[in-house]
């Protein structure tokens, strides 16, 4: 088979490349009109832009509740090894998937925080994993942090060896 | 049908020295490898999580179950490796593709436990480009053995082919590629907003508010810090937010017809960087490729800007 001069090489390279990483690039547009499906790497077609919000906003959260009923905020890095995205969408599906799995997440958080030797983490003594509406201007421009309405989900109790001994005849 | 093909030539092939495509080698190549330094332990932990949560993407698609942690630790190096010879311009005929293909393998997996982040992206598809093209003509090792060198054929082995040596269309074609790529994904961008169940109204300012603050409640509510302080000028002026809203979508949805010419894919540039730090004040995130102007270098005569700098460096040190 004869090869092809150089010149025509290069041109062949640069067409097939450009045609095919533009189309490819371009391809998830047809995302936008057949619907949505699950989004994808390193072809995205940007499902986060595509949602609605209202004034009244939805989270999935989880806190702390310590023996006198005071709420402690309790961060992502009790329940996820990823980012603060990764773990609000891990929180997400495991409420989704289900209580047994929420509650599997929420013994998980309790586990942890059971371990905390000092700091505000040793004052919790139930963990909630809970959703929340809340109205935005209120929130942010207001400061009223206080949920329109709240669901707890479920809650598990924080284990300590110490309170166990305590409690023990 | 003439005229078609020239202007189809002007924009594609447009002669650019081999030092440009070298730059962005160093630049796109040396963010990359910022982030899977940076980044490597969070890699790492991240591989380690729960079963369960592995859902693959991407590349790691084909996978029914997680690989081993130890592996992917393996694969994480060698992919660190390959992408210091890819930024120092080593071997890259062959280094180029193996660093692209082991990238978009890795960041597969590492995107394949629930979230996906598109923050490499856009990178990672600079890459890709960078990989398959002879990007290391010029600001490489690869040029240096081919000065020093020129007879050592064990040598030349890695190094790209008859390529040219002074400004050619060969360098012009990746470089108004990665142009075009970078402005396809920014009116993605906008077409998923003014496609979805919004549509229009993104203009208005009132869901781009609202987008704002779902993003800072939930920062609010788990992680120490809590959202940015500034998450109040969204709620400052409607005015301010039906504005944003606008030249968001203007300069998502009207990027690819900023690169009709070179001053206008300029200007272009400056309000995608007006639009990022906007987003990194307000909700603190931050897209380090794009804030940074790191994504942008496709769009300018780096090799101008590097060169200047080293003229700067060299009679500073002459003045020393």
């Amino acid at each position: 088979m004869k090869s092809l001069p150089a010149r025509s090489r290069h041109r062949l390279h640069a067409w097939v490349m450009i045609v095919g990483l533009s189309l490819a690039v371009a391809s998830p547009v047809h995302r936008y009109i057949t619907g949505p499906a699950p989004d994808s790497y390193p072809l995205s077609w940007y499902p986060m832009f595509r949602s609605i919000r209202r004034d009244t906003l939805q989270a999935t959260y989880v806190y702390g509740v310590g023996e006198d009923g005071t709420r402690y905020k309790v961060e992502y890095r009790f329940w996820a090894r990823g980012g603060f995205n990764q773990a609000r969408s891990q929180l997400r599906q495991a409420v989704k998937a289900g209580k047994k799995s929420a509650m599997e997440k929420c013994e998980q958080v309790a586990k942890r925080m059971k371990r905390k030797r000092r700091g505000w983490r040793t004052k919790v003594q139930t963990v909630r994993i809970a959703k929340g509406r809340f109205d935005a201007e209120t929130y942010f421009v207001q400061g009223d942090h206080t949920p329109l309405t709240e669901r707890v989900i479920v809650e598990c109790p924080v284990l300590r060896k110490t309170r166990q001994k305590e409690e023990a005849p | 049908m003439r005229w078609i093909r020239q202007a189809v030539d002007r924009f594609w092939c447009t002669p650019v020295p081999a030092a440009r495509l070298g730059w962005i080698r160093v630049i796109s190549g040396g963010f990359m490898m910022f982030v899977l330094l940076r980044g490597r332990r969070s890699f790492i932990r991240v591989a380690n999580s729960a079963p369960d949560h592995f859902r693959p993407v991407g590349l790691a698609s084909y996978l029914e179950a997680p690989i081993s942690p130890q592996v992917y630790e393996g694969l994480l190096w060698a992919t660190i490796v390959l992408g210091t010879a890819f930024v120092l311009g080593f071997w890259h005929r062959f280094v180029g593709p193996l660093f692209a293909g082991l990238l978009l393998w890795v960041i597969s997996y590492r995107l394949s436990w629930g979230m996906i982040y598109r923050v490499h992206h856009l990178v990672s598809l600079h890459i890709l480009i960078l990989g398959l093209v002879p990007a290391a003509s010029a600001v490489s090792i690869d040029a240096w053995i081919m000065r020093r060198h020129p007879g050592r054929r064990m040598l030349r082995l890695g190094i790209w082919p008859d390529t040219p040596s002074g400004p050619h269309w060969r360098f012009g074609w990746p470089v108004q590629l990665m142009c075009v790529v970078t402005a396809i994904v920014y009116s993605l961008a906008g077409l998923a907003k003014v496609m979805g169940p919004a549509g229009w109204a993104w203009g208005l300012g009132n869901n781009l508010r609202n987008n704002v603050a779902h993003d800072a409640l939930a920062k609010e509510l788990m992680t120490p810090g809590g959202a940015s302080e500034w998450v109040q000028l969204a709620f400052a002026s409607p005015e301010l937010m039906a504005a944003a809203g606008v030249l968001s979508l203007v300069i998502e949805l009207c990027a690819p017809l900023f690169l009709f010419h070179r001053r206008l894919a300029q200007v272009w540039v400056v309000l995608a960087l007006c639009m990022h730090f906007w987003i990194r004040v307000l909700m603190d995130l931050t897209f380090t490729y794009q804030t940074f102007g790191f994504a942008f270098a496709s769009f300018f005569a780096v090799e101008a800007w590097a060169m200047w700098v080293g003229s700067k460096g060299r009679a500073m040190v002459g003045m020393k």
